[in-house]
């Protein structure tokens, strides 16, 4: 009967969480790979659900479970980016905002399939998607983040303000990828008609 | 406010300046160029990210979720007419 009890405690007090935390993981892999993520978190907290002193801390505490499951699997992972990429999107961001565009991402972001964004989040420093998401995605204030990643608030500050730069940055060079891609294809084509 | 205050923009774009800091940073921005275009960067992100479709979990996911912690099942009774093995003599 006691058990009974803890697994009802258990579910009414994560299951509310469980879909923010599949969107959550999903930037971490795709499909099955983030529900297994989910899963792992899901299970460690069983057998620590006893240290959770209050409930309504409930998916502070789950996101840390999911954050560690997800690091302890990317070690064995190579990180994708490197400095050379970083440089290129942060002079793309700093071409944007100097040209005499009042709006320099409007267009870039109507060309946009729906969820292209939210995976380009994958493309930049996991720290500064980290932030980016819970703000942008999740609706979480700075000081929540900052209780949530245990980082001063300065640093939720500078992390939303770069990781966004660094993701308009990458918008305007996949495009630039994009607009040579179809050009090249057209030279391709009209040398061969 | 002198030098562009970029570090800034997007705390402001979101609210989370205090207010002495949020003016200067509006009284900025009514003069220069650059930091307006990179407030409209900062709230473009944010409304389309905002915007974005979410994952969900698939229905196998709530019933294994649903399963942790319960006690597992006892081996099944072998079906009716089910052979056994017979005993040794």
């Amino acid at each position: 009967m006691k058990a009974e009890r803890k697994h009802a405690a258990f579910q009414s007090v994560t299951l509310p969480h469980l879909d923010r935390l599949v969107a959550i993981a999903s930037r971490w892999g795709d499909g099955n790979e983030a529900e297994d993520y989910v899963q792992e978190a899901y299970v460690r907290a069983w057998t620590t659900f006893h240290q959770l002193r209050d409930t309504r801390a409930a998916f502070a505490w789950l996101y840390r479970i999911l954050r560690t499951v997800a690091a302890e699997r990317w070690r064995t992972r190579a990180r994708r980016q490197d400095l050379l990429f970083i440089t290129e999107l942060e002079h793309a961001h700093e071409e944007m905002v100097a040209a005499d565009t009042p709006d320099p991402l409007d267009l870039l972001l109507a060309r946009l399939d729906a969820g292209r964004l939210r995976e380009a989040l994958r493309e930049i420093p996991e720290d500064l998607a980290e932030a980016v998401e819970l703000h942008d995605v999740h609706g979480l204030k700075y000081r929540e983040i900052a209780q949530l990643v245990s980082i001063p608030l300065g640093t939720v500050m500078s992390r939303i303000s770069r990781g966004r730069q660094l993701l308009a940055g990458l918008l305007r060079v996949q495009d630039g990828d994009e607009v040579d891609r179809l050009a090249t294809g057209r030279r391709e084509f009209s040398a061969k008609s | 406010m002198g030098t562009h205050p970029t570090h800034l923009i997007a705390a402001y774009a979101d609210g989370e300046l205090p207010r002495g800091e949020s003016d200067a940073v509006a009284v900025h921005l009514e003069g220069c160029g650059p930091c307006r275009r990179e407030l409209a960067l900062h709230q473009d992100v944010r409304a389309a990210l905002g915007r974005e479709p979410l994952p969900g979990p698939s229905p196998a996911l709530r019933v294994r979720i649903a399963r942790i912690g319960r006690a597992p099942l006892l081996r099944e009774a072998p079906a009716r007419g089910a052979r056994r093995k017979a005993p040794r003599r």
